[in-house]
């Protein structure tokens, strides 16, 4: 069932200002691009206030917004027409400093299904399960993602490293 | 090469955040998107009124005319 009420601008603000970091971060690992990350993350909120359910809590908000904006960033993808890279002069706009360049980029380098899972565990605190319940496939697929994202940054570094 | 090795790198990732004029933007805009839709649903009820009403009438002028 769609929200009923309409949210307050009290609420939007707030719900922007707890939210929007996070799902920026997962828009952003899915984009490469900033300014394609911000409008995901509008097109996120806009569903949110126009299109949610009632949430029994904060948590189930929280996987709802991370769920519809891997949606709108996966299908942002689709309409383009060559992959981004993670450009310099972008990163310095969303909180990575420009020493960290190189490794960001190994990061961001990692094929889309395994940096998801690896940021849903390693950076947003989720547990295999509530990772396999957030994106839809089985715990089992999760642990063999993160395994085998694991393996390809551990190579990437290596391979960074040994130049 | 470790689990917290991995980790600490994993860490680089947490640092991206939205900036805080981008925050204020994408608020403003969500708030005049819903005062549209507020606007919207008054509209909307206005109209669906407006039909009841006539229709009512109709029904009524159809039958005092009989």
């Amino acid at each position: 069932m769609n929200q009923q009420h309409t949210k307050s601008e009290e609420e939007i603000k707030e719900l922007v200002d707890k939210h929007s970091s996070l799902i920026f971060r997962i828009a952003y690992c899915i984009l490469s691009n900033s300014e394609d990350a911000q409008d995901a993350v509008q097109e996120t909120f806009l569903k949110y206030i126009t299109k949610a359910p009632e949430f029994n809590s904060e948590e189930h908000r929280k996987a709802w917004l991370i769920r519809v904006a891997t949606n709108i960033s996966k299908n942002m993808l689709l309409f383009r027409r060559k992959r981004e890279t993670v450009d310099l002069s972008d990163i310095e706009n969303i909180g990575i400093n420009e020493d960290d360049f190189e490794t960001f980029e190994l990061i961001m380098n990692l094929p889309t299904k395994y940096k998801l899972v690896m940021i849903l565990y390693y950076v947003e605190g989720y547990l295999s399960k509530e990772i396999a319940e957030i994106i839809g496939i089985s715990e089992d697929a999760v642990r063999k993602r993160l395994q085998k994202g694991r393996e390809l940054l551990k190579k990437e570094i290596e391979k960074e490293q040994s130049i | 090469m470790n689990e917290r090795y991995i980790q600490d790198y994993m860490r680089l990732v947490g640092s991206i955040s939205l900036p805080q004029s981008e925050k204020d933007r994408i608020a403003t805009y969500l708030v005049e998107k819903s005062k549209e839709k507020k606007e919207l649903s008054k509209r909307y009820f206005a109209a669906a009124s407006a039909v009841a009403v006539l229709a009512i009438s109709t029904v009524l002028i159809a039958r005092g005319t009989k």
